[in-house]
């Protein structure tokens, strides 16, 4: 019997301990893994401010390129239509002032006699040389009327606006 | 062998006295690092709120300049209340030209602020034009 008792308490030595350290493991295991879901969480938060600034940016420049244009009496014709520089240009703020973007101006030959410049604007990250804009590249494309006859005031038509594919 | 088995049953009784002691630091810790990690989820949720209402905001301010007239686009100072946030829009700059067929384009700073504890806040500036 007191043998039985011996051998029972030399089996049983330490146990608690390796019963204690194994709960902290699992215990540092699941807050790891909480804290791990946490963090993707607030990366993916951060993700979507910084594409809606993007979005946002993208779209400035857009209605900034077509309003310069629109003052403009020598821009948007064939051989006479140059890119906007945003947000450097009209010293404009940007969402992403790290991201500075370029509005290519692709004008259409438009006949004798029609009070109209019609143009394809492509918002494109400065970085890309390639002018204009490569579809691949491009974040914003418009189809842009600019009706001249002041009978009716310089009124813009937007045919299309298409965001990146 | 009772001097033995005496012995042992010392040990183990140190044995619990030891776990309890770790166990109970890494509860404390545990209790600490979870109540961090609440406060860090409400002030994430407060932002991500922010950051829906600073753009409906927005996207309200977009169509409201498209349908305005040409001669009363601008967009002026105000503060609304969406979902329990504030928004406040400023403008960032003054066109030369709301109330004429010049055309212009403004730029509106939209910030989205709450007053909860873990309070979040949002923002974006906006470029529009004449319709």
């Amino acid at each position: 019997m007191k043998l039985k008792i011996k051998q029972r308490a030399e089996d049983e030595r330490g146990t608690i301990l390796v019963i204690t350290l194994a709960f902290l493991t699992l215990a540092g295991l699941t807050v790891v893994g909480l804290l791990n879901y946490s963090t993707t969480a607030l990366t993916a938060t951060n993700q979507l401010a910084a594409q809606r600034s993007k979005d946002y940016d993208a779209d400035g420049a857009m209605d900034a390129a077509i309003a310069k244009l629109r003052t403009s009496t020598t821009q948007g014709y064939v051989g006479s239509c140059s890119s906007y520089s945003f947000p450097s240009t009209d010293s404009l703020t940007a969402n992403n002032s790290s991201v500075a973007l370029r509005v290519d101006c692709t004008p259409t030959f438009v006949p004798a006699g029609q009070f109209y410049r019609d143009v394809l604007l492509s918002v494109c990250p400065a970085s890309v040389t390639t002018n204009p804009c490569p579809d691949s590249s491009s974040l914003v494309r418009a189809h842009v009327k600019i009706y001249d006859d002041q009978s009716i005031g310089r009124a813009v038509s937007v045919d299309t606006w298409s965001t990146e594919p | 062998m009772r001097q033995r088995l005496a012995s042992e049953a010392g040990m183990t009784l140190v044995e619990v006295l030891v776990a309890l002691v770790i166990l109970t630091t890494a509860v404390v810790g545990l209790t600490s690092g979870l109540g961090t990690l609440a406060v860090g989820s409400d002030r994430h949720r407060n932002s991500a709120t922010a950051d829906t209402v600073v753009r409906q905001r927005a996207e309200e301010i977009k169509l409201q300049v498209r349908n305005a007239p040409a001669n009363a686009w601008c967009v002026t100072s105000s503060s609304s209340v969406i979902s329990g946030y504030t928004v406040q829009v400023t403008p960032l700059t003054t066109p030369s030209a709301c109330n004429n067929t010049t055309s212009s384009m403004q730029q509106i700073r939209l910030t989205a602020s709450s007053t909860a504890t873990h309070a979040g806040q949002a923002q974006v500036v906006l470029t529009v034009r004449k319709p």
